[in-house]
């Protein structure tokens, strides 16, 4: 790259990213909605937390905003996992110079299309009086009306006099009242209340700190909705209904019954399964012929109908996925599991997906033997016990694994791929284990990885390795098994199993991983959990009713903007 | 509301419960089905099969063309020059237009290849042929099987092409333009083969059973259909045609002769259209079942792939359009037209080259399945 071009280029990032600075400062005007939340002396010295918008959260508010017809044509920086989960991670997620340009690119691309010929007449409810230049009444209810459903509240005056007259400013420019509303729409889509969600405490009627009841609509819409509020809960929170407890139960159990609880259901599932490791997943085409992109887009759906289907339509154990022989599969699945699956396209109707029930028999039951799970935890050209087994510990079991000492050696393991002795994995892996070094961690990984052996890193099955019959015996915590079948059993009676779960959704929705202060209320939920029959509806009804779930613990003073600062900014 | 839709619960159900259902034949304890993954004419290049020489590149094709549509040695190299674009759209109707009406006006060669003489394009005359002998009688084809040693093997359409340049090959080489073409054609139907027996890893009976697929398939990034997918059957009992064979030390062989008729893609074949089938393939591995259909299949089918495609056959696959028309209809060798005695079909032998595949009928919305029951 040429130095003038690494000039234009570093100008041009400091321009944007001044630009996200200029319109932070400015929008941090404060609004005078928050101004009526009140703040207590203790309040002052609590943190006011944000947290970033994930990229499925982006998506799923623009869907719900502005409709279907607009395309998110982009990826929203990716987030950092913590404690199992990118939603604790989002906490932490900042909006680098580069990340900026993103939002930005698609704040632009979002707002011209929402404002196109195609579009305006279905999204901005309002008929100007004239296109060629400003029309307030119109161009500002339309603003108004959306940056509530952005900023999850409405737009304090000093944030709304800022966007109309943005907006005002490039329509009579442009002498396009659609392009005025396009730039408003734009500069609402950059702007950090939009970008991240805002946690703001709230002495509760115990004088304990807990989020206000906007913060509160905010956390329980993202819970459940993997979205912001709808203007229900936003008026339920602006009206004070949503601090009684009939107000929130009526709000929560409204929300528990809404289509919109598949979207949230799939974004904490994503989360935790960890499927945004999809996007650098790769296979040897030559060793594994069937995998394509295909076999990865609905490897990941295969896994979530599977998941939505057992927990929210038929409202079944969260256990038993485990075990569950019912799945989804498309033609490019059915290769990889060799089962038929002639979809409703082969003749001619616009339907991929059948629904199927292996073989009480089958060696592959639950959504551990799925390709999403198998094919994520493997090598690109060869399956993995060990990945298998630390997935299965992380993720399900909430254990951690420690990593691989730095001076590890794989000479052993990898010299001994074309060994005549050494035909199986498992032998190779023993041959590893050998070293001390490796032995304390390939115990709690291998023997339960090992039993998954027989779905290859595509996840095709098979049954022998190298002509040798793979060996698919194990224990798991005592529990002895013969193969994967037995091994999901295990997995599935292990109490640990629903309690990190309850830890997983509890994290998920306060953005923080659990601590040792949370045992009990853990406990008490793990208890609710297992007297409602592993129920995820009854589990996430008992955590959003929970107080504790909006409790804000106090923190020290962090490199977030505190209430106190806010305040003083009053 | 959500993913749920119970009509998938009675598709799922019933593809479980017609797991177990053999295909083709109701007595058969075992069916194994595929899809044809690779077909293409049989070729056996071998030393001195082609003692004449071969026919000429397509350099050296349209060379000869161009003279014979009168054009000179200069006209002809500037149209051969590299950039010449102008030139070889001229050069391209010249060689269309090389032919003559009776009335001596020009007309195109590649729509009536009798508006110019027989060029007597080169064949094969050598010993060995892939095939079969189809009449059942060891003193006309000509041909010895080269795998088998079976004599009096037909395979005049190899005898006609095999001294192209494209076509002088043996595996694993292929047949440069059919293979190709096979290759590229995503909208070519899909021609799936089920064996029934009672016990395919032993010898025995076995039925083998031709459908067409109501749908394509889907292809790796190696240009083959990835194995193991389903295909809906088409209902056009046209397209459906059984054989009866024998498994033997892992060679299953039809000889009892039978009729075959599947849809393709004008790009490859019109149709591929058999009678007298005989059917080798070797299924010691079955994942990869290969080998060799035979039959009478029309010349004049078989030249129209060409013929559609006149110009890059000409000029890029060093095929002569008219020389192959006068050829196969000097070799073809059976059904006879009964006014003029013309042989309507040649003999032919096609490689043909299986991948395991999953077979499903439907009926108005409903599902019956026919599994493959792989080992492996």
């Amino acid at each position: 790259m040429s130095k003038n071009r690494k000039s234009r280029v570093v100008i041009v990032a400091v321009a944007i990213l001044g630009v996200a600075i200029a319109a932070t400062v400015f929008f941090f005007a404060p609004a005078s909605s928050e101004k009526n939340r009140s703040l207590s002396g203790s309040a002052k010295m609590a943190d006011a937390s944000l947290r970033r918008l994930t990229d499925t959260q982006y998506r799923q508010i623009i869907l719900d905003v502005l409709g279907p017809t607009i395309r998110v044509n982009g990826v929203v920086e990716p987030g950092v996992r913590e404690a199992g989960l990118i939603e604790v991670g989002s906490r932490r997620a900042s909006v680098s110079a580069s990340g900026m340009a993103q939002f930005h690119a698609l704040a632009k691309d979002i707002a011209e299309q929402a404002t196109s010929e195609t579009n305006r007449n279905t999204i901005i409810s309002c008929v100007p009086k004239a296109v060629d230049a400003w029309d307030a009444q119109c161009g500002e209810q339309f603003l108004s009306q959306v940056g509530r459903l952005l900023f999850r509240r409405s737009l304090g005056p000093a944030e709304s006099q800022a966007i109309f007259a943005i907006a005002e400013k490039s329509a009579t420019a442009s002498k396009d009242f659609y392009k005025g509303v396009g730039e408003g729409l734009s500069s609402l889509l950059i702007a950090p209340q939009f970008l991240f969600r805002w946690e703001i405490p709230q002495v509760a009627r115990d004088g304990t700190l807990s989020l206000d009841a906007l913060s509160k609509a905010s956390r329980l819409s993202f819970f459940l909705w993997n979205s912001g509020p709808d203007l229900l809960l936003l008026e339920a929170a602006e009206s004070g209904a949503l601090d009684t407890r009939s107000g929130l139960r009526e709000q929560v159990d409204r929300m528990l019954e809404s289509p919109r609880l598949e979207a949230g259901t799939r974004a904490f599932f994503i989360d935790m399964f960890q499927f945004d490791h999809f996007h650098e997943l790769v296979k040897d085409a030559q060793i594994y012929p069937k995998f394509s992109a295909q076999v990865i887009n609905d490897a990941e759906e295969q896994t979530l109908r599977t998941v939505v289907d057992h927990l929210l339509v038929r409202q079944l154990d969260y256990r038993d996925l485990f075990t569950t022989r019912r799945t989804f599969l498309t033609p490019v699945l059915g290769a990889i599991y060799r089962v038929p699956t002639p979809s409703d396209k082969s003749i001619g109707m616009d339907r991929r997906w059948i629904s199927y029930e292996f073989d009480a028999d089958d060696p592959r039951p639950g959504i551990l033997m799925q390709t999403s799970f198998v094919t994520l935890h493997s090598h690109p050209g060869r399956s993995s016990p060990t990945l298998r087994g630390k997935a299965l510990r992380e993720i399900f079991l909430c254990q951690k694994v420690p990593d691989p000492p730095a001076n590890v050696s794989f000479t052993e393991f990898n010299e001994s791929q074309n060994s005549e002795v050494l035909r199986t994995t498992r032998k190779r892996l023993e041959a590893h284990a050998t070293a001390p070094a490796c032995a304390g961690c390939h115990r709690l990984t291998d023997p339960i990885g090992l039993a998954m052996e027989v779905a290859d890193s595509d996840g095709s099955f098979r049954t022998e390795e190298n002509g040798v019959a793979i060996d698919t015996t194990g224990n798991f915590e005592g529990t002895v098994f013969s193969d994967a079948a037995g091994l999901a059993e295990a997995i599935r009676n292990n109490p640990v199993l629903p309690s990190c779960l309850v830890n997983r959704v509890y994290s998920y929705g306060t953005g923080r991983a659990v601590t040792s202060a949370d045992r009990s209320a853990q406990a008490t939920l793990s208890d609710s959990f297992a007297k409602n029959g592993y129920k995820l509806r009854s589990l996430l009804r008992e955590i959003a009713l929970d107080d504790e779930f909006y409790r804000v613990p106090p923190t020290k003073s962090s490199n977030l903007m505190t209430v106190q600062a806010k305040a003083t900014k009053q | 509301m959500y993913c749920n839709d119970s009509s998938r619960s009675t598709i799922s159900t019933a593809l479980t419960a017609i797991l177990l259902l053999g295909f083709g034949s109701n007595a058969a304890a075992e069916t194994r089905s595929f899809v044809v993954n690779w077909f293409h004419l049989a070729t056996y290049q071998d030393e001195g099969d082609c003692p004449d020489g071969l026919n000429p590149d397509s350099e050296k094709l349209v060379q000869q063309l161009l003279a014979q549509a009168g054009w000179s040695a200069q006209d002809i190299q500037k149209a051969q020059t590299q950039g010449a674009e102008r030139n070889a759209a001229d050069s391209r109707i010249a060689m269309m237009m090389r032919g003559h009406n009776a009335d001596g006006t020009p007309a195109s060669a590649w729509h009536d290849p009798t508006s110019v003489p027989d060029p007597h394009i080169k064949t094969v005359k050598g010993k060995y042929a892939i095939g079969f002998d189809l009449d059942g009688k060891v003193d006309t084809g000509g041909f010895v099987e080269p795998e088998t040693g079976a004599v009096g093997v037909d395979n005049q359409l190899y005898r006609a092409l095999g001294c192209f340049i494209g076509y002088h090959t043996r595996l694993p080489g292929r047949p440069a333009y059919e293979t190709s073409n096979w290759d590229w054609s995503r909208g070519m139907p899909v021609w799936l083969v089920s064996i029934s027996g009672d016990d395919l890893d032993k010898d025995g009976d076995v039925t083998v059973t031709f459908d067409l697929a109501l749908h394509t398939g889907e292809r790796n990034a190696k240009g083959d259909y990835i194995a193991d997918q389903t295909f809906v059957l088409s209902t056009n009992r046209r397209y459906h045609h059984v054989a009866r064979g024998r498994i033997e030390q892992g060679t299953l062989t039809v000889k009892q002769p039978f009729e075959l008729l599947l849809r393709a893609d004008g790009s490859i074949l019109p149709e591929l259209d058999l009678v007298q089938g005989q059917l080798r393939l070797d299924v010691k591995d079955w994942r990869a079942p290969a080998g060799f259909i035979g039959g009478y299949t029309p010349w004049l089918t078989y030249w129209f792939m060409y013929q559609q495609n006149a110009g890059a056959i000409e000029a890029s696959e060093s095929i002569n359009i008219p020389g192959t028309y006068y050829t196969f209809r000097r070799f073809a060798d059976a059904e006879p037209d009964p006014d003029t005695g013309q042989n309507q079909r040649i003999s032919a032998a096609f490689r043909i080259e299986l991948t395991p595949a999953m077979l499903a009928s439907s009926s108005l919305g409903t599902y019956s399945a026919s599994a493959s029951r792989l080992k492996k």
